[in-house]
Protein backbone atom coordinates (compact mmCIF):
# COMPACT_ATOMS: atom_id res chain seq x y z
CA UNK A 1 0.00 0.00 0.00
CA UNK A 2 1.65 3.62 -1.13
CA UNK A 3 2.21 6.02 1.83
CA UNK A 4 -0.61 8.29 1.62
CA UNK A 5 -0.36 11.91 0.16
CA UNK A 6 0.00 14.66 2.80
CA UNK A 7 -1.57 18.20 0.99
CA UNK A 8 -5.06 18.47 1.61
CA UNK A 9 -7.95 20.60 -0.25
CA UNK A 10 -9.49 23.50 1.90
CA UNK A 11 -12.74 21.34 3.01
CA UNK A 12 -9.50 18.95 4.70
CA UNK A 13 -9.76 16.26 2.78
CA UNK A 14 -6.45 14.60 1.60
CA UNK A 15 -5.31 14.58 -2.90
CA UNK A 16 -6.15 11.03 -3.67
CA UNK A 17 -3.78 9.17 -6.35
CA UNK A 18 -6.44 7.32 -9.16
CA UNK A 19 -6.48 3.85 -8.59
CA UNK A 20 -4.33 2.76 -11.75
CA UNK A 21 -1.74 4.69 -10.31
CA UNK A 22 -2.05 3.13 -6.77
CA UNK A 23 -2.05 -0.38 -8.64
CA UNK A 24 1.42 0.81 -10.55
CA UNK A 25 2.77 1.96 -7.48
CA UNK A 26 1.69 -1.26 -5.59
CA UNK A 27 3.87 -3.29 -7.84
CA UNK A 28 6.85 -0.92 -8.25
CA UNK A 29 7.65 -0.67 -4.45
CA UNK A 30 7.93 -4.93 -4.97
CA UNK A 31 10.01 -4.80 -7.79
CA UNK A 32 14.33 -4.78 -8.00
CA UNK A 33 15.80 -1.40 -8.59
CA UNK A 34 17.12 -2.36 -11.75
CA UNK A 35 13.69 -3.95 -12.86
CA UNK A 36 12.11 -0.60 -11.53
CA UNK A 37 14.81 1.33 -14.18
CA UNK A 38 14.42 -0.82 -16.66
CA UNK A 39 10.79 0.12 -16.96
CA UNK A 40 11.54 3.81 -16.12
CA UNK A 41 12.95 4.02 -19.35
CA UNK A 42 10.26 2.36 -21.54
CA UNK A 43 8.57 5.65 -23.65
CA UNK A 44 5.92 3.78 -24.83
CA UNK A 45 2.87 3.87 -22.81
CA UNK A 46 1.14 1.08 -24.58
CA UNK A 47 4.19 -1.07 -23.62
CA UNK A 48 3.04 -3.50 -20.92
CA UNK A 49 6.35 -2.59 -18.85
CA UNK A 50 5.48 0.96 -18.89
CA UNK A 51 5.85 2.95 -15.67
CA UNK A 52 3.82 5.93 -15.50
CA UNK A 53 5.55 9.15 -14.23
CA UNK A 54 3.03 9.51 -11.32
CA UNK A 55 4.45 6.13 -10.16
CA UNK A 56 8.29 7.25 -10.71
CA UNK A 57 7.78 10.02 -8.97
CA UNK A 58 6.85 8.41 -6.15
CA UNK A 59 9.56 6.07 -6.15
CA UNK A 60 11.81 8.65 -5.80
CA UNK A 61 10.41 10.51 -3.24
CA UNK A 62 10.59 7.09 -1.53
CA UNK A 63 14.46 6.38 -2.12
CA UNK A 64 14.69 9.90 -0.85
CA UNK A 65 12.70 9.19 1.92
CA UNK A 66 14.43 6.29 3.51
CA UNK A 67 17.83 7.82 2.24
CA UNK A 68 18.68 5.24 -0.33
CA UNK A 69 21.13 7.60 -1.91
CA UNK A 70 21.83 4.59 -4.65
CA UNK A 71 18.34 4.26 -5.70
CA UNK A 72 17.76 8.01 -5.92
CA UNK A 73 20.70 9.15 -8.14
CA UNK A 74 19.59 6.97 -10.81
CA UNK A 75 15.71 6.75 -10.47
CA UNK A 76 15.96 10.45 -10.76
CA UNK A 77 17.81 10.29 -14.08
CA UNK A 78 14.67 8.81 -16.21
CA UNK A 79 12.40 11.22 -14.37
CA UNK A 80 13.88 14.51 -15.07
CA UNK A 81 14.60 12.73 -18.79
CA UNK A 82 10.67 12.45 -19.07
CA UNK A 83 10.15 15.88 -17.77
CA UNK A 84 12.51 17.22 -20.04
CA UNK A 85 10.48 15.75 -22.91
CA UNK A 86 7.53 16.76 -21.73
CA UNK A 87 8.69 20.62 -21.38
CA UNK A 88 9.84 20.70 -25.08
CA UNK A 89 6.58 19.35 -26.48
CA UNK A 90 4.65 22.24 -24.14
CA UNK A 91 7.78 24.75 -24.19
CA UNK A 92 8.12 24.58 -27.95
CA UNK A 93 11.22 26.27 -29.34
CA UNK A 94 8.81 29.05 -31.23
CA UNK A 95 8.36 30.42 -27.68
CA UNK A 96 11.45 33.01 -26.51
CA UNK A 97 14.00 31.88 -24.66
CA UNK A 98 12.21 28.47 -24.38
CA UNK A 99 15.31 26.82 -23.35
CA UNK A 100 15.59 28.99 -20.58
CA UNK A 101 11.71 28.60 -19.52
CA UNK A 102 12.20 24.59 -19.60
CA UNK A 103 15.65 24.73 -17.49
CA UNK A 104 13.81 27.05 -15.08
CA UNK A 105 10.87 24.68 -14.66
CA UNK A 106 13.37 21.68 -14.44
CA UNK A 107 15.46 23.26 -11.61
CA UNK A 108 12.24 24.17 -9.40
CA UNK A 109 10.98 20.47 -10.11
CA UNK A 110 14.26 19.50 -9.02
CA UNK A 111 14.18 22.01 -5.44
CA UNK A 112 10.46 20.77 -4.68
CA UNK A 113 12.40 16.95 -5.27
CA UNK A 114 15.45 17.82 -3.02
CA UNK A 115 12.98 19.27 -0.59
CA UNK A 116 11.56 15.53 0.22
CA UNK A 117 12.76 14.23 3.68
CA UNK A 118 13.80 17.81 4.97
CA UNK A 119 11.83 20.01 7.12
CA UNK A 120 10.55 22.13 3.96
CA UNK A 121 7.53 21.48 2.38
CA UNK A 122 7.38 19.18 -0.53
CA UNK A 123 3.85 18.49 -0.57
CA UNK A 124 3.34 20.10 -4.38
CA UNK A 125 4.74 16.90 -5.23
CA UNK A 126 1.32 14.93 -4.61
CA UNK A 127 0.11 16.42 -7.50
CA UNK A 128 2.62 15.16 -9.48
CA UNK A 129 2.13 11.78 -8.30
CA UNK A 130 -1.87 12.25 -9.01
CA UNK A 131 -1.50 14.04 -12.32
CA UNK A 132 1.76 13.95 -13.61
CA UNK A 133 1.45 16.85 -16.66
CA UNK A 134 -0.89 18.55 -14.91
CA UNK A 135 2.11 19.20 -12.38
CA UNK A 136 4.39 20.00 -14.55
CA UNK A 137 1.72 22.48 -16.23
CA UNK A 138 1.52 24.50 -13.11
CA UNK A 139 5.09 24.74 -12.53
CA UNK A 140 5.12 26.13 -16.00
CA UNK A 141 1.99 28.59 -15.98
CA UNK A 142 3.96 29.74 -11.98
CA UNK A 143 7.07 30.66 -14.07
CA UNK A 144 5.40 32.41 -16.85
CA UNK A 145 2.89 34.33 -15.06
CA UNK A 146 5.70 35.70 -13.04
CA UNK A 147 6.39 37.55 -15.85
CA UNK A 148 3.14 38.38 -16.86
CA UNK A 149 3.86 37.43 -20.05
CA UNK A 150 3.44 34.03 -22.35
CA UNK A 151 6.35 34.83 -24.39
CA UNK A 152 5.24 32.79 -27.17
CA UNK A 153 5.36 33.90 -30.35
CA UNK A 154 2.97 32.64 -33.47
CA UNK A 155 3.14 32.81 -36.72
CA UNK A 156 -0.34 34.69 -38.38
CA UNK A 157 -1.84 31.32 -39.70
CA UNK A 158 -4.03 33.82 -41.36
CA UNK A 159 -1.30 34.75 -43.94
CA UNK A 160 -0.81 31.66 -45.10
CA UNK A 161 -1.21 30.44 -48.51
CA UNK A 162 -1.07 27.43 -50.65
CA UNK A 163 0.80 26.94 -53.93
CA UNK A 164 -1.45 28.62 -55.47
CA UNK A 165 -1.25 31.85 -53.61
CA UNK A 166 -4.45 31.17 -51.77
CA UNK A 167 -5.41 31.67 -48.37
CA UNK A 168 -5.61 28.47 -46.34
CA UNK A 169 -7.95 29.44 -43.67
CA UNK A 170 -9.96 32.16 -45.18
CA UNK A 171 -12.88 32.12 -42.31
CA UNK A 172 -10.27 32.72 -39.57
CA UNK A 173 -10.89 29.15 -38.30
CA UNK A 174 -7.89 28.69 -37.37
CA UNK A 175 -6.46 31.73 -36.82
CA UNK A 176 -8.80 32.51 -34.28
CA UNK A 177 -8.12 29.09 -32.50
CA UNK A 178 -3.99 30.24 -32.50
CA UNK A 179 -4.62 33.41 -31.64
CA UNK A 180 -6.97 31.91 -28.44
CA UNK A 181 -3.94 29.53 -27.46
CA UNK A 182 -1.52 32.47 -27.20
CA UNK A 183 -3.23 35.48 -25.58
CA UNK A 184 -4.19 36.19 -22.31
CA UNK A 185 -7.39 34.67 -22.34
CA UNK A 186 -10.94 35.74 -20.86
CA UNK A 187 -13.75 33.49 -20.73
CA UNK A 188 -15.30 33.58 -23.75
CA UNK A 189 -12.01 32.41 -25.18
CA UNK A 190 -11.89 29.33 -23.07
CA UNK A 191 -15.31 28.20 -23.74
CA UNK A 192 -14.38 28.58 -27.53
CA UNK A 193 -11.12 26.81 -27.24
CA UNK A 194 -12.61 24.32 -25.27
CA UNK A 195 -14.87 23.54 -28.16
CA UNK A 196 -12.53 23.86 -30.61
CA UNK A 197 -10.02 21.14 -28.67
CA UNK A 198 -12.68 18.97 -28.77
CA UNK A 199 -13.09 19.38 -32.65
CA UNK A 200 -9.52 18.82 -33.26
CA UNK A 201 -9.87 15.29 -31.23
CA UNK A 202 -12.06 14.28 -33.98
CA UNK A 203 -9.68 15.17 -37.00
CA UNK A 204 -7.53 12.67 -38.82
CA UNK A 205 -4.00 11.71 -37.25
CA UNK A 206 -2.15 14.22 -39.69
CA UNK A 207 -4.71 17.29 -39.96
CA UNK A 208 -4.49 16.63 -36.03
CA UNK A 209 -0.87 17.31 -35.89
CA UNK A 210 -0.51 20.35 -38.28
CA UNK A 211 -3.23 21.89 -36.35
CA UNK A 212 -1.44 21.16 -33.19
CA UNK A 213 2.11 22.51 -34.30
CA UNK A 214 0.99 25.21 -36.12
CA UNK A 215 -1.95 27.01 -34.16
CA UNK A 216 -1.26 25.71 -30.62
CA UNK A 217 2.36 25.55 -30.68
CA UNK A 218 3.16 27.94 -33.02
CA UNK A 219 5.38 26.67 -35.06
CA UNK A 220 5.44 27.68 -39.00
CA UNK A 221 4.14 25.57 -41.47
CA UNK A 222 7.47 25.18 -43.59
CA UNK A 223 10.55 27.58 -44.77
CA UNK A 224 12.89 27.81 -47.09
CA UNK A 225 15.61 28.10 -44.09
CA UNK A 226 16.72 24.29 -43.95
CA UNK A 227 17.80 25.09 -40.57
CA UNK A 228 14.50 26.22 -38.79
CA UNK A 229 12.42 24.09 -37.03
CA UNK A 230 8.61 23.83 -38.75
CA UNK A 231 6.02 21.57 -38.28
CA UNK A 232 7.43 20.25 -41.87
CA UNK A 233 10.61 19.31 -40.42
CA UNK A 234 9.11 17.81 -36.95
CA UNK A 235 6.81 15.34 -39.25
CA UNK A 236 9.27 14.77 -41.72
CA UNK A 237 6.86 16.25 -45.07
CA UNK A 238 7.00 18.84 -47.13
CA UNK A 239 5.44 22.59 -46.21
CA UNK A 240 2.88 22.35 -48.29
CA UNK A 241 1.39 19.31 -47.14
CA UNK A 242 1.44 20.96 -44.09
CA UNK A 243 -0.49 23.39 -45.70
CA UNK A 244 -3.25 20.89 -47.36
CA UNK A 245 -3.56 19.37 -44.19
CA UNK A 246 -4.17 23.01 -42.59
CA UNK A 247 -6.36 23.92 -45.35
CA UNK A 248 -8.58 20.70 -44.65
CA UNK A 249 -8.95 20.98 -41.52
CA UNK A 250 -10.06 24.68 -41.30
CA UNK A 251 -13.01 23.53 -43.53
CA UNK A 252 -13.78 20.59 -41.47
CA UNK A 253 -13.46 22.78 -38.32
CA UNK A 254 -15.67 25.86 -39.80
CA UNK A 255 -18.03 23.48 -40.69
CA UNK A 256 -18.62 21.52 -37.60
CA UNK B 1 -17.80 36.55 -3.10
CA UNK B 2 -14.33 36.20 -1.91
CA UNK B 3 -12.64 39.15 -2.15
CA UNK B 4 -9.54 38.67 -0.22
CA UNK B 5 -9.01 34.92 -0.54
CA UNK B 6 -7.55 33.08 2.08
CA UNK B 7 -6.50 30.12 0.09
CA UNK B 8 -3.17 31.04 -1.30
CA UNK B 9 -3.20 31.25 -5.07
CA UNK B 10 -0.99 28.05 -5.44
CA UNK B 11 -3.82 26.33 -3.72
CA UNK B 12 -6.40 27.44 -5.69
CA UNK B 13 -4.50 26.67 -8.71
CA UNK B 14 -3.32 23.09 -7.54
CA UNK B 15 -7.51 22.95 -6.55
CA UNK B 16 -8.57 23.78 -10.05
CA UNK B 17 -6.49 21.26 -11.80
CA UNK B 18 -7.11 17.88 -9.56
CA UNK B 19 -11.05 18.83 -9.79
CA UNK B 20 -11.68 17.70 -13.32
CA UNK B 21 -9.66 15.11 -15.98
CA UNK B 22 -9.96 18.19 -18.77
CA UNK B 23 -11.18 21.81 -17.04
CA UNK B 24 -14.55 22.66 -18.43
CA UNK B 25 -16.61 25.69 -18.78
CA UNK B 26 -18.56 24.56 -15.84
CA UNK B 27 -15.50 23.98 -13.36
CA UNK B 28 -14.00 27.49 -14.39
CA UNK B 29 -17.24 29.05 -13.72
CA UNK B 30 -17.45 27.76 -10.12
CA UNK B 31 -14.04 28.81 -9.05
CA UNK B 32 -14.21 32.10 -10.33
CA UNK B 33 -17.15 32.67 -8.40
CA UNK B 34 -15.51 31.14 -5.52
CA UNK B 35 -12.55 33.05 -6.22
CA UNK B 36 -12.68 36.47 -7.75
CA UNK B 37 -9.48 37.69 -6.90
CA UNK B 38 -8.20 34.95 -8.95
CA UNK B 39 -11.08 34.61 -11.77
CA UNK B 40 -7.92 36.16 -14.82
CA UNK B 41 -5.25 33.43 -13.12
CA UNK B 42 -7.85 30.92 -13.15
CA UNK B 43 -9.16 31.75 -16.43
CA UNK B 44 -5.57 31.51 -18.00
CA UNK B 45 -4.41 28.85 -16.59
CA UNK B 46 -7.82 26.71 -17.56
CA UNK B 47 -6.69 27.47 -21.15
CA UNK B 48 -2.87 26.59 -20.60
CA UNK B 49 -4.64 23.26 -19.00
CA UNK B 50 -6.65 22.62 -22.34
CA UNK B 51 -3.86 22.73 -24.51
CA UNK B 52 -1.65 20.46 -22.55
CA UNK B 53 -4.35 18.34 -22.81
CA UNK B 54 -4.42 18.52 -26.39
CA UNK B 55 -0.72 17.66 -26.24
CA UNK B 56 0.16 14.07 -26.36
CA UNK B 57 3.35 12.70 -24.62
CA UNK B 58 6.17 11.39 -27.42
CA UNK B 59 6.43 8.17 -27.90
CA UNK B 60 9.70 6.94 -28.95
CA UNK B 61 12.22 4.12 -28.26
CA UNK B 62 13.14 2.90 -24.73
CA UNK B 63 16.18 4.60 -23.94
CA UNK B 64 18.96 2.10 -24.20
CA UNK B 65 21.77 3.74 -22.39
CA UNK B 66 22.14 6.28 -19.52
CA UNK B 67 23.88 8.94 -21.34
CA UNK B 68 21.53 12.07 -20.71
CA UNK B 69 20.79 15.76 -22.40
CA UNK B 70 22.89 18.33 -21.44
CA UNK B 71 19.52 20.07 -19.98
CA UNK B 72 18.77 17.07 -17.57
CA UNK B 73 22.50 17.23 -16.75
CA UNK B 74 22.08 20.52 -15.31
CA UNK B 75 18.68 19.49 -13.84
CA UNK B 76 20.76 16.90 -12.16
CA UNK B 77 23.64 19.28 -11.12
CA UNK B 78 20.71 22.00 -9.44
CA UNK B 79 19.17 18.93 -7.76
CA UNK B 80 22.29 17.86 -6.20
CA UNK B 81 22.98 21.32 -5.36
CA UNK B 82 19.62 21.91 -3.75
CA UNK B 83 20.11 18.62 -1.78
CA UNK B 84 23.60 19.95 -0.56
CA UNK B 85 22.16 23.02 0.45
CA UNK B 86 19.42 21.23 2.54
CA UNK B 87 21.66 18.77 3.79
CA UNK B 88 24.54 21.15 5.18
CA UNK B 89 22.10 24.22 6.27
CA UNK B 90 23.09 26.92 7.42
CA UNK B 91 25.67 27.15 4.52
CA UNK B 92 26.54 29.64 2.47
CA UNK B 93 25.01 30.57 -0.68
CA UNK B 94 24.53 27.82 -3.77
CA UNK B 95 26.99 29.47 -5.96
CA UNK B 96 29.82 28.57 -3.30
CA UNK B 97 29.22 24.90 -3.58
CA UNK B 98 31.65 24.40 -6.45
CA UNK B 99 34.27 25.98 -4.82
CA UNK B 100 33.71 24.23 -2.18
CA UNK B 101 36.43 21.28 -2.20
CA UNK B 102 38.47 19.95 -5.27
CA UNK B 103 38.09 16.49 -4.19
CA UNK B 104 42.11 15.87 -6.18
CA UNK B 105 43.52 18.79 -4.56
CA UNK B 106 44.79 17.52 -1.24
CA UNK B 107 45.37 13.92 -2.92
CA UNK B 108 49.52 13.21 -2.47
CA UNK B 109 51.10 11.25 -4.96
CA UNK B 110 50.51 7.75 -4.38
CA UNK B 111 46.72 8.69 -3.72
CA UNK B 112 46.16 10.67 -6.90
CA UNK B 113 48.04 7.42 -9.12
CA UNK B 114 45.60 5.05 -7.35
CA UNK B 115 42.73 6.93 -8.46
CA UNK B 116 43.72 7.44 -11.54
CA UNK B 117 44.21 3.27 -11.75
CA UNK B 118 41.24 2.86 -9.95
CA UNK B 119 39.71 4.51 -13.09
CA UNK B 120 41.32 2.51 -15.37
CA UNK B 121 43.19 5.77 -16.65
CA UNK B 122 46.55 7.49 -15.84
CA UNK B 123 47.40 10.91 -14.51
CA UNK B 124 47.43 13.10 -17.14
CA UNK B 125 43.43 12.12 -17.84
CA UNK B 126 43.16 12.96 -14.11
CA UNK B 127 44.96 16.25 -14.29
CA UNK B 128 42.26 17.02 -16.67
CA UNK B 129 39.63 16.00 -14.21
CA UNK B 130 41.22 17.83 -11.45
CA UNK B 131 42.16 21.02 -13.47
CA UNK B 132 38.69 20.80 -14.97
CA UNK B 133 39.67 21.04 -18.37
CA UNK B 134 36.94 19.27 -19.82
CA UNK B 135 33.47 20.63 -20.62
CA UNK B 136 31.17 20.16 -17.97
CA UNK B 137 28.64 19.00 -19.75
CA UNK B 138 30.66 16.19 -21.52
CA UNK B 139 31.22 15.09 -18.09
CA UNK B 140 28.44 15.09 -15.98
CA UNK B 141 26.32 13.71 -18.91
CA UNK B 142 28.06 10.29 -18.23
CA UNK B 143 26.55 9.51 -14.79
CA UNK B 144 27.92 6.04 -14.55
CA UNK B 145 31.22 7.79 -14.91
CA UNK B 146 30.42 10.60 -12.40
CA UNK B 147 29.49 7.60 -10.14
CA UNK B 148 32.59 5.58 -10.73
CA UNK B 149 34.98 8.86 -10.08
CA UNK B 150 32.75 9.65 -6.75
CA UNK B 151 33.42 5.58 -5.35
CA UNK B 152 37.13 5.82 -6.36
CA UNK B 153 37.89 9.40 -4.99
CA UNK B 154 35.28 8.54 -2.08
CA UNK B 155 33.71 11.79 -2.43
CA UNK B 156 29.84 12.33 -2.66
CA UNK B 157 28.08 12.77 -6.02
CA UNK B 158 27.31 15.87 -5.62
CA UNK B 159 30.38 17.24 -4.85
CA UNK B 160 32.19 15.39 -7.88
CA UNK B 161 29.44 16.85 -10.20
CA UNK B 162 30.00 20.09 -8.47
CA UNK B 163 33.53 20.30 -9.27
CA UNK B 164 33.37 19.41 -13.20
CA UNK B 165 30.62 21.68 -13.06
CA UNK B 166 32.91 25.05 -11.70
CA UNK B 167 35.50 27.16 -13.80
CA UNK B 168 38.84 25.48 -14.90
CA UNK B 169 41.28 26.09 -12.16
CA UNK B 170 45.15 26.62 -12.80
CA UNK B 171 46.79 24.32 -10.24
CA UNK B 172 48.85 25.83 -7.84
CA UNK B 173 51.95 24.31 -6.30
CA UNK B 174 52.28 23.61 -10.02
CA UNK B 175 56.08 24.85 -11.61
CA UNK B 176 55.73 26.38 -15.27
CA UNK B 177 58.68 27.07 -17.50
CA UNK B 178 57.51 30.20 -19.25
CA UNK B 179 58.29 33.63 -19.48
CA UNK B 180 54.74 34.56 -20.00
CA UNK B 181 52.14 33.97 -17.34
CA UNK B 182 50.06 30.51 -17.58
CA UNK B 183 46.52 30.88 -18.71
CA UNK B 184 44.27 28.86 -19.00
CA UNK B 185 43.47 27.10 -22.10
CA UNK B 186 40.15 25.90 -24.31
CA UNK B 187 38.25 23.04 -22.93
CA UNK B 188 37.96 19.60 -23.98
CA UNK B 189 35.26 17.65 -24.86
CA UNK B 190 35.26 14.53 -22.44
CA UNK B 191 35.55 12.48 -25.55
CA UNK B 192 38.45 14.38 -26.71
CA UNK B 193 39.99 14.35 -23.34
CA UNK B 194 40.09 10.58 -23.40
CA UNK B 195 41.21 10.34 -26.98
CA UNK B 196 44.10 12.77 -26.07
CA UNK B 197 45.45 11.54 -22.99
CA UNK B 198 47.56 8.65 -24.02
CA UNK B 199 45.12 6.07 -23.04
CA UNK B 200 45.58 2.54 -24.44
CA UNK B 201 42.79 1.47 -27.12
CA UNK B 202 41.11 -0.67 -24.25
CA UNK B 203 41.62 1.73 -21.61
CA UNK B 204 39.73 4.29 -23.93
CA UNK B 205 36.77 2.35 -24.96
CA UNK B 206 36.31 1.69 -21.35
CA UNK B 207 36.44 5.31 -20.07
CA UNK B 208 33.42 6.22 -22.87
CA UNK B 209 31.56 3.35 -22.43
CA UNK B 210 30.85 3.73 -18.45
Amino acid sequence: MPRALNKMTKGGVGYKRPPEIEASIDMALGQELEEQLRRAKIRDPADPGYMPSECLVHLVREARLSGDKRAVDRLVIPLLSRCERRLKRTIPDTWSDAQGLRDEVLQTFCELLARVGSNQDATALDLFECKFNKGLATLRYRRIRKENNRGKLFRDIGREVDEDGHPIDPNDTLGRLSRAAQTAANQEDFIHLAEMLEAVKKLPPAQRKAVELCCLQGYAPGSEDPNEVTAATICGVSGTAIRKNLRKAAEKLKAR
Amino acid sequence: MTANPTMPLDDVLYAFAMARPIPDPGTLEEFTRKYPAYADELTDFAVDLLLDSAIEDEVGEADDDDSVSPAVSRAISHFQNALYELEKKPVPALQAVPQTKNPFADMDRTRFRSVARGLNANNTFLIKLRDRTIEPDTVTSRIGFCEKVAREAGEPMYLVIAHFQAPPVLARGQHFKSDAKPTLSARETFEEAVRNSGLSPEQQCYLLKL
